[in-house]
């Protein structure tokens, strides 16, 4: 449930994942590149087969400072995912 | 040190008020930006200096939307749970909200507007039942059109209601504060996440070793401390009356019911879309770690 913990182990335990590659929005993760959420989406499904994983086109505003390629979120997570 | 005192008369809170239209109160948030400011407010403070500086932010709705740390998909009983339940004779106590609002005009003079009242005060020294919002906050509420969200009933404070008084004990908190919180029909209050501020800065405002405390911005508690915040429906749920927490929602309620809550990171919102006012006892403060609510445990009370 924690995203800045769950970011952190990411970071960590994923090789070429860094902290600019994506952020939270409103529960979902949005990634600046497809690929780096596919390194995420491949990671997690490693660690947890059963989890629901859905991936989409995020919808980009006028206003934001950068664009995404890809937004993450999940169905029935497991607790304590971020650990 | 001096203790933390909200003094509306020396701080310049002018800054707090929305005046930039571009980017930074625009929905959905930048997720970019919102990183920075989830940056910031993970650096060290304590409590004092913590609600000082969410208080003299100048962008409160955008440091609040960076503290959750939400993920869609967490599960509904991570969001929110039945931690307890009172049997008491509650039709008593809902005539009393009833014959209150009646009296006081709560129902028909609904208007969430500015207010410079954090309500720590007596309710003879309040103006309203306008519950306290940060000047940014209220702006960006109030842009998107949540001009009648709820209105806050003293509870705590006054002796207008001494069972209600009685039934806040129950639970033991420390620096407990309670407040009914009714929404009269056609009240919508936009999703958020909390800080607890107004049970928390009294807390903050009256013990210094709470003032002092290293302020964890992981659990937005004070380190040693739980911040509780726990919502007791009066009536029953009645169609139209809407709860929700992230993609979750609550319903169909009883009276006496005792719901906890991540308070802190599931986004939660209101609306009463029915034809009768929503009263719900609303009761904060600190709990530490050996209290049955931080243990998980569940129980039934007689009053």
């Amino acid at each position: 449930m924690r995203y800045i913990k769950l970011k952190q182990k990411l970071i960590n335990e994923i090789e070429n994942l860094n902290k600019s590659d994506f952020y939270l929005l409103e529960g979902k993760l949005l990634f600046v590149k497809l690929e780096k959420a596919n390194l995420v989406k491949e990671y997690l499904l490693q660690k947890m087969p059963s989890l629901q994983i859905f991936i989409d086109k995020p919808r980009n505003w006028q206003h934001w400072s950068q664009k995404y390629e890809t937004e993450m979120f999940f169905n029935n997570l497991p607790k304590g995912i971020e650990i | 040190m001096l203790k933390y005192k909200r003094n509306l008369d020396t701080v310049d809170y002018s800054q707090n008020r929305y005046t930039d239209s571009k980017k930074l109160h625009t929905h959905p948030y930048d997720p970019k930006l919102l990183e920075v400011v989830r940056d910031d407010l993970l650096k060290p403070r304590t409590c004092k200096e913590f609600l000082e500086w969410v208080d003299t932010h100048p962008h409160y709705d955008v440091v609040s939307e960076a503290s959750s740390q939400y993920i869609r998909g967490t599960h509904k009983d991570e969001c929110f749970w039945q931690c307890a339940e009172i049997h008491t004779d509650w039709s008593s106590i809902n005539n009393d909200i009833t014959d209150y609002c009646i009296k006081n005009e709560v129902d028909s003079k609904f208007n969430t507007d500015y207010s410079e009242e954090w309500r720590i005060y007596d309710m003879k020294e309040q103006k309203s039942y306008v519950p306290f919002r940060h000047n940014s906050e209220l702006d960006n509420q109030r842009k998107h059109g949540f001009e009648k969200q709820y209105q806050l009933i003293e509870v705590t404070l006054t002796d207008v209601f001494p069972k209600l008084k009685e039934l806040e004990k129950l639970f033991d908190f420390a620096w407990a504060k309670t407040d009914i919180n009714y929404q009269p029909t056609s009240g919508a209050f936009p999703r958020h996440v909390d800080f607890l501020s107004t049970g928390f800065k009294r807390a903050v405002e009256f013990d210094t070793s709470i003032a002092n405390a290293q302020y964890n911005p992981l659990t937005k508690c004070p380190e040693g401390w739980v911040l509780k915040r726990i919502l007791i429906p009066t009536d029953h749920w009645y169609p139209g009356q809407m709860f929700t927490f992230e993609e979750h929602s609550w319903s169909n309620w009883l009276p006496g019911q005792v719901i906890d809550f991540s308070w802190q990171h599931s986004r939660h919102a209101t609306a009463n879309s029915g034809y009768n006012a929503r009263p719900i006892l609303k009761i904060t403060g600190l709990i530490k770690e050996n209290h049955w609510l931080a243990k998980g445990e569940y129980r039934k009370f007689e009053l």
